[in-house]
Parts: structure tokens; sequence; C-alpha cells
């Protein structure tokens, strides 16, 4: 479980949460939405341990959970070495995973294969067009084998049929224990297909349990 | 319509200079200390003619003995000031403007992942300057002698280990100041600076005024120089307090530095500077 309570954070005097609160329970997957500029990005950086809070408390229950078994899918599908291979990029960050459940190396790759990028593997990643390049982002959040994961938009260059792939892959690979969870920002709910969703809006510096 | 496009080429021509000095103005340290630089390599040649004019030979003296000797000990230790010192922060450089800073924020024991970014810079410089020496022994006569004796080994070998633990230190130091200010990074320039000026690189440091002899004495790579050199020039190494000064200044500067660097993350995570270029 995951408790953010009463907290505040501002950039440059910019206030994006003010006093605001929210349970995270594991095996429930949140939906995650606002406008613009309203901080659903920044709650997630909170959560990975990317940002620090102003004011408040974040607690994680360490029995169940800890950073090493959070994942941060981001949107930016170009946070890669260019020069690099696929396979060398693969290997970099998978040798870098220190989450003892972390998948099989055979696993990732097998993911590779589903997502249909087996054959760019020894390509330059800076070959890759930007929906290959969220595959193998994605690919990259999912090896750490997380307990939570956060996808940041994280389906913003993926076609629809990628997208069921995904969810394939996911239910195959990671949603295999019941305290499984995920939060997800999106500005299309639709494209969320979980059981147990629940839906957040942040709004005017508070996040809001919505139906 | 020649003069609209004299003059909007001259409009196009004002826009990115306007655009590079306000940016340049941005960072006003590396501004001034790109001009001060001036003044401080006239100082360097100064020193360098003040010493090959000395008339007094002494026995003692290793830069009147083995010239050679003194400036490519020199030289490689200028090199590896600036390896060094530059290896995290062009890191950083490069992940954030790559826009990757981000994901290598996430990656799991930071600290581990920082300090074996040292071992291949750290693997070309030594290929690198062994290839130095080489080539200044085997085409170039290099006049060397060691002393191979167990206590000159032990003392060398510590004394190796510390002036990396100090470069590392002042490396981390000069990261924080990239990760927090972005770019213009005064700590690895006075860095390479004051060890080319005060450490005895060039020039020995006995041609330099009293008061700045007590600069040179403070900067552990003084000592370190000296030791190689003597090392190399096959004299004795002591345990003496050169040695101590620089085993201890040179493990504190390396505690203070990683945490400085540590420290400057949790701040960026705290004003989200970390992530912007």
């Amino acid at each position: 479980m995951i408790l953010l309570k009463n907290i505040s954070k501002s950039f440059s005097g910019k206030v994006i949460f003010d006093d605001a609160s929210l349970q995270i329970n594991l095996g429930e997957n949140y939906i995650l939405t606002g406008p613009n500029g309203s901080g659903k990005t920044t709650l997630l950086m909170i959560i990975k341990n990317l940002y620090l809070i102003d004011k408040g408390s974040f607690l994680i229950d360490s029995n169940l959970l800890d950073q090493s078994s959070i994942s941060y899918i981001s949107k930016k599908n170009r946070s890669f070495f260019m020069r690099l291979s696929v396979r060398q990029n693969i290997e970099f960050f998978y040798n870098l995973c220190t989450n003892k459940n972390k998948l099989k190396i055979s696993e990732v790759y097998s993911m590779i294969k589903k997502f249909d990028l087996f054959h760019y593997l020894d390509e330059e990643f800076m070959a890759l067009s930007s929906g290959q390049a969220q595959k193998i982002s994605i690919i990259r959040g999912l090896m750490k084998n997380p307990t939570l994961t956060l996808f940041d938009e994280s389906f913003s260059s993926l076609d629809a049929s990628s997208i069921e792939v995904f969810k394939q892959i996911y239910d195959d690979h990671i949603n295999k224990h019941f305290s499984n969870s995920t939060i997800w920002v999106t500005h299309n709910r639709s494209e969320i297909d979980f059981k147990n969703k629940k839906y957040l809006k942040i709004f005017n510096g508070k996040i809001h349990s919505e139906e | 319509m020649e003069k609209f496009i004299v003059k909007s080429n001259f409009d196009y021509i004002k826009a990115v200079l306007k655009k590079d000095f306000i940016l340049s103005t941005k960072y006003k340290l590396q501004l001034t200390i790109s001009y001060l630089s001036v003044l401080i390599y006239i100082f360097t040649i100064f020193n360098f003619s003040k010493a090959v004019s000395l008339a007094e030979a002494n026995e003692a003296n290793l830069f009147l003995n083995n010239p050679f000797l003194f400036l490519i000990s020199g030289y490689m230790i200028i090199d590896i000031t600036i390896t060094i010192l530059n290896i995290i922060t062009s890191q950083i450089n490069f992940y954030q403007t790559s826009g990757m800073f981000e994901e290598m924020m996430l990656i799991d024991n930071q600290k581990l992942f920082y300090i074996s970014s040292f071992i291949f810079p750290f693997i070309l410089w030594f290929i690198r300057n062994l290839f130095y020496l080489i080539v200044s022994i085997y085409f170039f006569n290099l006049d060397m002698v060691i002393l191979l004796n167990s206590k000159n080994i032990i003392i060398l070998t510590i004394s190796f280990i510390s002036i990396i633990l100090f470069l590392f230190g002042i490396s981390f130091l000069a990261a924080s100041f990239t990760i927090v200010f972005k770019r213009g990074n005064p700590i690895i320039i006075l860095g390479s600076l004051f060890t080319t000026i005060f450490s005895g690189a060039i020039y020995p440091i006995n041609v330099l005024t009293p008061n700045l002899q007590l600069i040179s004495n403070l900067i552990p790579t003084t000592h370190f120089l000296n030791q190689i050199r003597l090392f190399l020039s096959g004299h004795a190494l002591e345990l003496d307090n050169a040695f101590f000064y620089l085993l201890i200044s040179s493990i504190f500067l390396f505690i203070i530095g990683l945490n400085v660097f540590f420290y400057s993350i949790i701040y960026s995570k705290k004003t989200g500077k970390a992530y912007t270029y």
C-alpha cells in the first residue's frame, strides 16, 4: 500500500498539489485523468521518488513494496542509447536492474518477439520508429517484474493492435500475482481494459476519486 | 526586393546573435572564468620560463636534473585531472541533453552506477599514459631509474589510490554543479587550472612566491607529483607528512564530493530541475 497524506508540491511558485491525499491499494488498477498541467506526471514521479514532496507524508508499506519493484514507464520513447543496438540497450538496463524478482532475460526476449521486434534486435536504436521505441520502453519497464507499474501516457505512439499485444504480454509475464497494480495516466479511458479499475482525477491541486 | 532580403538576413543574424548573447549572460561565472584563464596561462608560461632560466643547478631539483621526466609526469597528471574531472559531468550533460536523465535516475543503486562510470575512462587514461611513457623511453631516450622495493611500491600505490579518490571527489563536486546549474562548470576549469599552475606540473613550485607555495602545498596533487617524480628518479619514498596529508585530504574530499553530489540530486528532485535542460 502507498499512502500520500496531505502532500503539497509546487515548482517555482506554481502550486501543483495543495494538501492532497491518496491511498493506493495493491491489486487495484487506477486510471488517472486531469487537465494538462494538473500534475498527473508529477504524481507518478513522486510515487517513483523522482520528485520529492514539499510537505505532507509519503509512505510505502515496505513489507509489500519497495522502489525497486515500482516501474515508471514514461511517454518519452527516446530515452535510450541511440548508437547502441536494441539488444545492447536491453542488456544494459536489464543488468542494472537489481530487483530480485526481475524476469529472466529469455522472458524479456519473448516479449520483444510478441511485439514483433525480434528482427530489430541488432539494429541501432535510432533506426526504430516512435511506436517501436515505445514498445521497447514498455518492455524495459516490465523487465523488472514490477509490483506497481506507473504508465504515463505510455501508449501514445502505439496502434490499437499493439495495445492488444501489450495486454497479452502484461497478463502472460507480469500480472500473475493478486497484488499487481497499475496506475495509468491517460486521456483515453477506453484504452485501459483492466479488472478492479478505479478512477482518479486531479483538479485544483487535489486528487479526487471518481466512479 | 534586394533591400528586403538584406534586411531579412540582417534580422536573422541579429536574432541568432541576440540568442547567444542572452544565453552567455545566463552563465556569467563561466564567461568570467574563461577570460580569467588568459591571465592564468600567461602566469604559467612566465613561471616555466623562470624555472628554465634558474642558473644554479641544484641536485635536489627534479626539474633541472631531468626536465623531460619532470614535464612528462606533469603532463600525465594534468591529463588524468582533466579526464576524471569531466567523467561524471559529461555523462550527466549527455543524459540531460538527450532526455535520458530521468531514465538514469530510475536505475537501481545510483552510487555504484556513477562510481563504475569512472572505470572505462580511467582504463583509457592508463593505456594512453603507458603509451606516452613507452614512446618517451624508446624513441626519445627518457632517462628513468626506478627503485623497486616493497616500501616504494606500497607508498606509491596508496598515494595513487589517494589521488584518484581526490579527483573523484572533485569530479562529483563538478557534477553536482552541472545538475543544479546545468551548464558552465567553473569547478572543472578551476580544478584543471589549479593543477596546471599550483601543483608543480609544468614548473617546480619553488619558483612561486612563498604565499603561492602555501596554496601549492594545500593541493594533494602537488604531493603526489613529487612522489611519482622521486619514484621515477630512483629515490626511496618516505612515510612523511606529505604522504599522510595526501591520504587524509583525498579521502576527506572524496566523501565531501560524493555527499554533495547526492545532496544535489535530492535538491534537484525538490526543485524539479533535474529533468530539464
